[in-house]
């Protein structure tokens, strides 16, 4: 593990450090992930350039419409957010199953998206919320659906010299609600077997106005089980209901055999997983 | 110098403030912050294994928060208060976690408990008063491979009583 460090204190400062070297370099925030695959050998960088001291993109702003999350915020500064964990329970029940608590103060949520494990619990709890990425690079910002961020396992459609900035929650008030649910072969430090996200918004009657259902690492990349979802929108949602939406969620999933688990228990896992996370979340909601 | 594609880095100066002492220390860029408290400064009581952040016996306190030393580049803790293992105790006074350890006969060979007692005192920071439940949570990020964990959190709830009743 061999690398020159460039400390970044803007992004513009980043970006002037990039312009300067050769291909093959990497930001570097946290490292929870990088540092490890540098030295195993998986990536390779000649040069790092180290974002955490942009100070700027550590701070959560509350407005009436949304929560913005500085991407530089650690798992930590976001699941003891008294105000966002509140309205978005599926966020803290993600950041606080993230290792343990040495890499939940170092690692970042914008690591966790960047690094796009398909197994991340807090970009599963993010893309169940429908989250705006904010993303700077040279010649500007842009915003990019959560959904559009990921590409398979450890790739994502940032564009080389690109950072994610912050990333926007929206508010839905109290007729909304999310859930995240996690299978491993422990309750902690564990990486995800599956994970699973549902955030549902009911109107004034009860009847499900929008949903939201992501999985963890049941494919190559965070996935949305948009056919589950579109079951559930403009229906009541009672126990068969919510079957169908579990079997075809389970049907929307692609899972690979790996040492911690095998793709049939995964299969087997998700659709139970998904009907307690709807179950869960509609009886928060009919409270 | 260069080695394979890499042109190798030089030494830099990097400022810590370790267990209350400001150093000036030398260090690469890919050092890990394990790498400067050992072979800079000698402060072997932080443990090297996994280097993968898996098994937390190089827990150290950064700024007050519990953190891995192993995979925590040291140019990212310029200006940083590091607290090791070293620094628990004041003079020949034990830290209440120290003694409440060999009180309850809470090591076995003791590899690990360097990262155990900071790991825990990272914890009762956040969480003074814990359950058993919470502290096996609280030190789920360091692991013993005597599987001693029963008289450590026996050791642990016992500091922690004994903290909060100053």
């Amino acid at each position: 593990m061999k690398f020159n460090l460039h400390s970044a204190s803007s992004p513009d400062h980043a970006f002037q450090i990039a312009a300067g070297l050769k291909e093959g370099w990497r930001y570097i925030a946290g490292g929870t992930d990088l540092v490890i695959q540098l030295r195993r050998g998986v990536r390779e960088a000649a040069d790092l350039i180290d974002l955490s001291r942009i100070s700027a993109l550590r701070t959560i702003e509350t407005s009436e419409t949304s929560f913005r999350i500085g991407a530089l915020c650690t798992h930590k500064d976001l699941e003891g957010h008294a105000a966002l964990v509140r309205e978005f329970p599926a966020l803290q029940a993600a950041a606080r199953v993230v290792g343990g608590h040495q890499i939940r103060n170092v690692g970042t949520v914008g690591g966790n998206l960047a690094n796009a494990s398909p197994a991340a619990d807090v970009a599963v709890a993010l893309l169940a919320l429908d989250a705006k990425v904010h993303v700077r690079g040279p010649s500007g910002t842009r915003e990019i659906a959560i959904d559009d961020l990921f590409v398979s396992s450890g790739k994502t459609t940032l564009q080389p010299a690109e950072m994610i900035e912050r990333i926007e929650v929206t508010r839905h008030g109290d007729r909304s609600r999310s859930v995240f649910l996690k299978v491993g072969r422990r309750k902690a430090m564990e990486i995800s077997v599956v994970s699973a996200a549902v955030s549902l918004k009911f109107d004034a009657g009860g009847v499900c106005e929008s949903a939201r259902i992501a999985l963890g690492a049941v494919g190559p990349r965070p996935l949305r089980a948009k056919a589950a979802e579109k079951l559930l929108q403009g229906e009541v949602v009672d126990a068969a209901l919510v079957a169908d939406a579990a079997a075809l969620a389970r049907d929307e999933c692609t899972p690979r055999s790996d040492p911690r688990a095998s793709a049939a228990y995964r299969t087997a896992v998700v659709e139970g997983l998904v009907k307690r996370a709807i179950t869960q979340c509609a009886a928060a909601l009919s409270r | 110098m260069r080695r394979g594609a890499v042109t190798v880095s030089k030494m830099k100066e990097l400022n810590l403030k370790v267990n209350g002492e400001q150093w000036e220390v030398q260090a690469k860029d890919f050092d890990t912050l394990l790498d400067v408290l050992r072979r800079e400064l000698a402060l072997t009581g932080t443990k090297s294994n996994c280097l993968e952040g898996e098994c937390g016996v190089c827990a150290v306190l950064v700024n007050g928060r519990v953190v891995n030393s192993c995979i925590l580049l040291a140019a990212q803790c310029e200006g940083a208060e590091i607290t090791t293992i070293e620094g628990m105790a004041d003079g020949e006074k034990l830290h209440a976690l120290q003694q409440s350890f060999l009180d309850r006969g809470a090591v076995q060979c003791g590899y690990c408990i360097p990262g155990m007692i900071m790991s825990a005192a990272g914890f009762l920071k956040e969480n003074p008063s814990p359950t058993p439940d919470e502290i096996r949570e609280g030190l789920c990020g360091t692991l013993c491979r005597c599987t001693g964990y029963t008289k450590i959190v026996e050791a642990v709830h016992e500091a922690a009583q004994n903290m909060s009743a100053k």
